[in-house]
């Protein structure tokens, strides 16, 4: 209902200026409803616990928090609940890409950053070779009794990253995107994907499937050029609509920590009971697995569980002041349509409680056009499909870590280059975008990253 | 400071009592007397925030410093059981090592706050948490399978799938000789965009080459636990035809010269790191963090409360506590190999303590003792929140106490928390930990120390 709303209002500032929702003196809406972090006394991370917690949960928040920052060693070890990174990874911890829960570094800013996943195109035989993510590190090689240790297990290449630069027509913005490039694998074929801010994941999983599914529009039959489309995944009773991962091709927080443990860490789980070792990976296969005695994974049920109860429950810090800038970048906001895919506002329940939070995502897939598109399939999700991002926090993000960059790969250093890079079904928004005055570009910039 | 506070308190509240209200007139021989000195009428002692701060920053350099005196003094004992390996330099190796831990772990609550030991920078400077020599200190847990020996399995855990060699596992940084000691690559590890580095330093790598996996009483890891710590033999650092890699099994005598090459690297580097906060905190600098910090104002208060918070529950009890309990995993404690575990939990509680009364004891027995915690939140009126945290964290003391005593007399916290997930001396010292930061929350709030900077209007930056 709102993308229509926000379609109908479209170069309408004077109706717009009398909704209710728009008070231009009052703060920005709560983000996380009834479950927003108000300031406290830490200004350095975004991990704090949602602010109604009781202390018996938030003992297991912490104890969830632990799981998210210590980092993974090798098996076997004494610490046995933690042992089992690898033995091809990417990141010791979670804390090492998701900094503060927040945002992993750019590669422009930092071309070494671990916060870095290397996507693989199941193109020529790459799956079969590397698996569909590029590990770039590798435990030590202990290969037994007998045999001689051969130092570190190659783990496979990091790629080397080349920046190249974009001029557009009407603007001076000059935009620099990365290209990831491997020996033996087309740069085609490599998607990098910063690590994302972490908050408010919990209140995400909790809108309705049913609202998604009101929100879809695959046909366009309201001819707004908008055809966002829900990523449905799994068969029968278990198919539900993707939510997390720049594709969305995990369901639920409990699906998509896993995955990054697996992916990201070499640490298998319940979801993920397999290593990431390629098929003729035989050294990789040969090393010792962090299971526990009785066949437990290298992460057990007890602590995956806590894992993604923090994961989940991450509070959404309050806005930022809503100055008169802010307020004007708002006005853009609504002129350009953008929530005609970052639909502000979703109505949840969550532990029996009713409120309404303000993520600005519809969660669903959306063509972003040719500039954008990393040309990786992954389940439903075509190369060109992104699933709209949250915009909560973001500018917290980039103020907790300014390193980092925004959309998936965190090329663009500011909300306008973003905006900028839109193509496909945000194509027409985004060239209305770059018409615009320089001042109410920033206004626009400002508002975004207020929420 | 507390006493003393507490005792002025007390007789102004008595005054209070007899004359209905304190007017400075009062000397000592009572109302016939002659008249006492004016005192400020109804507030027993005036101390301000940067007064807290000062004496917190104080604390910082001395027990930081204590720490870092005794680990030259672990050094030494190291460089002595190398140079003439045998019980008695091995044990007085180790009682070294447990010494350090003492003030150490009263510095942990000068973790979780971005100050120098999370975010040093090489030149000086603050940088972002896990820039500082946290990791390369204190780092856990510990792969130890990259540097020593280890058993094929460790409390009944073998960790074994198909195709794994089903006997001792060998490979490491000691067995292979072609890996050059020297500090550059035992910091650097070989691991090159590594964010965490240093794996294979810090107090717990020192740990596990002095006494070795704990692996109970048939040493084979799969045997009852029992009431040892790890059971490295001093024949491990001896060479030549002596030299073994566990009890009982002889080695090459290049393994224990690398042995012991690589212990005395560990000290030398631990040192060094303990250096750098010594530094950072030496109250005769000038720009270091110290004066920033002391210059801090209540960013530095906030920052202060925040750390007694986070190591309080999150850290003691939600991490080192909560996770040994919920999994029962002998090892998943802090000092698996030593078994001094029930240490770490007091010197980090009693690191609180410090915090909240402005109070120290260094390692040669004097005091800093300067502004608490307590005597601001008297200063400021809030009388009843000061001792409302005073009995928590007294609560808390003497809870946690039951579990080093029983330590002390025998049952390490491994097997303690075999005793199941309701054990009342665990269980009661984390709720009382979690009860304490119900009452930190109300120190935090009376003093309204809210840091407000992320808040600030964004224009600036766009």
């Amino acid at each position: 209902m709102i993308r229509l709303a926000a379609t109908v209002l479209i170069g309408s500032t004077l109706l717009i200026g009398s909704c209710s929702q728009r008070d231009a003196t009052g703060p920005l809406p709560a983000p996380g409803g009834a479950w927003t972090l108000a300031w406290g006394a830490t200004s350095h991370t975004l991990v704090q616990p949602t602010p109604t917690m009781d202390r018996e949960t938030e003992l297991r928040f912490w104890t969830g928090f632990a799981m998210f920052r210590d980092p993974w060693v090798k098996a076997p070890s004494s610490t046995t609940a933690r042992d089992g990174l690898g033995p091809l990874f990417s990141a010791r911890s979670c804390q090492s890409c998701h900094a503060g829960a927040g945002r992993g570094d750019s590669l422009l800013n930092d071309p070494d950053t671990p916060a870095m996943a290397f996507k693989l195109a199941d193109v020529d035989d790459i799956h079969s070779r590397f698996g569909d993510q590029l590990q770039t590190r590798a435990i030590y090689d202990v290969t037994g009794v007998g045999k001689r240790l051969s130092g570190f297990y190659p783990g496979e290449p990091r790629p080397s990253v080349k920046v190249e630069t974009l001029e557009l027509d009407d603007t001076d913005i000059v935009l620099n995107r990365v290209h990831a490039s491997v020996p033996d694998i087309p740069a085609y074929a490599i998607s990098p994907r910063v690590a994302p801010g972490l908050v408010g994941l919990g209140l995400l999983e909790a809108i309705p499937q049913s609202r998604l599914e009101a929100l879809e529009d695959p046909d366009d039959a309201n001819s707004d050029g908008i055809t966002g489309r829900v990523h449905w995944v799994g068969e029968g009773e278990a198919r539900a609509a993707g939510r997390f991962g720049w594709k969305a091709p995990h369901p639920t927080v409990a699906a998509q920590t896993a995955d990054a443990f697996r992916n990201d860490i070499g640490i298998t789980s319940v979801y993920n009971p397999v290593e990431t070792c390629a098929p003729q990976q035989q050294r990789c296969h040969d090393q010792r697995s962090g299971n526990g005695p009785q066949g437990d994974h290298e992460i057990g049920g007890i602590l995956f569980d806590t894992a993604v109860e923090f994961t989940a429950s991450l509070a959404v810090p309050e806005a930022r002041r809503a100055t008169a800038k802010v307020r004007r970048g708002q006005r853009v906001f609504e002129d350009l349509a953008c929530a005609a895919c970052h639909t502000p506002s979703h109505d949840i329940v969550v532990a029996g409680e009713q409120t309404t939070i303000w993520p600005y995502t519809d969660l669903l897939l959306h063509d972003m056009g040719p500039l954008l598109a990393d040309g990786i399939a992954q389940g439903d999700a075509t190369g060109g499909e992104w699933r709209t991002p949250p915009l909560w926090s973001l500018g917290l993000q980039q103020q907790l870590n300014p390193e980092t960059g925004f959309l998936h790969d965190g090329r663009a250093a500011t909300i306008q280059e973003a905006v900028l890079w839109h193509g496909g079904e945000a194509a027409t928004a985004a060239a209305r975008f770059k018409s615009l005055s320089k001042a109410e570009q920033d206004a626009l910039a400002a508002f975004v990253l207020a929420l | 400071m507390n006493k003393k506070l507490t005792g002025l308190l007390a007789m102004g509240l008595l005054a209070l009592a007899g004359c209905e209200g304190d007017d400075g007139s009062v000397g000592p021989a009572g109302a016939t007397g002659a008249a006492g000195p004016a005192g400020p009428a109804g507030v027993p002692l005036v101390v301000t925030r940067t007064d807290v701060v000062t004496t917190n920053a104080n604390i910082a350099y001395a027990s930081y410093s204590d720490s870092w005196v005794l680990a030259i003094e672990l050094q030494g004992k190291i460089d002595d059981l190398v140079a003439a390996p045998s019980q008695e330099t091995f044990d007085a190796a180790k009682d070294a090592w447990l010494a350090v831990n003492e003030p150490y772990g009263q510095t942990e609550v000068y973790r979780f706050r971005v100050g120098p030991i999370d975010a040093l920078l090489p030149d000086g400077s603050l940088g972002v948490e896990g820039d500082g020599p946290e990791g390369a200190i204190n780092a856990w847990p510990l792969g130890e399978a990259l540097v020593d020996y280890v058993a094929t399995a460790v409390d009944g855990d073998e960790g074994s799938d198909s195709g794994n060699p089903p006997t001792g596992v060998t490979g490491n940084i000691i067995s292979d000789t072609t890996f050059t000691l020297s500090k550059a690559n035992i910091r650097d590890n070989n691991e090159l965009d590594d964010d965490e580095r240093n794996l294979t330093t810090g107090f717990h790598v020192i740990e596990f080459l002095l006494w070795g996996q704990d692996l109970n009483a048939d040493l084979s890891g799969t045997g009852t636990r029992d009431a040892t710590g790890g059971q490295r033999p001093f024949s491990d650092y001896q060479t030549g035809a002596s030299c073994t890699s566990g009890i009982g099994t002889s080695s090459a005598s290049v393994i224990c010269e690398r042995r012991g090459q690589y212990l005395q690297l560990a000290a030398e580097i631990l040192v060094e790191d303990l250096k750098t906060l010594v530094d950072a905190w030496n109250p005769n600098g000038t720009g270091n963090h110290y004066a920033n910090f002391v210059a801090g104002g209540d960013v530095s208060l906030a920052k202060i409360l925040e750390g007694m918070g986070r190591l309080g529950f999150g850290e003691l009890a939600g991490e080192r506590m909560n996770i040994a309990l919920l999994t029962n995993s002998q090892e998943d404690e802090h000092s698996c190999f030593s078994d001094n575990t029930h240490r770490d939990i007091v010197t980090n509680a009693q690191g609180i303590v410090n915090s909240y009364f402005g109070e120290y004891t260094r390692i040669d027995g004097s005091t800093v003792d300067g502004a608490g915690i307590d005597d601001l939140l008297i200063s400021e009126g809030f009388t009843e929140t000061a001792n409302a945290f005073r009995a928590a964290l007294e609560t808390t003391m003497i809870r946690i106490s039951t579990i080093d005593d029983m330590a002390k007399a025998g049952m390490p916290f491994d097997t303690q928390i075999q005793l199941g997930i309701n054990e009342p001396n665990i269980a009661g010292s984390i709720q009382a930990l979690s009860a304490q930061t119900d009452i930190l929350e109300t120190v935090i709030s009376d003093l309204d120390v809210t840091v407000g900077d992320l808040r600030q209007d964004t224009e600036e930056e766009i």
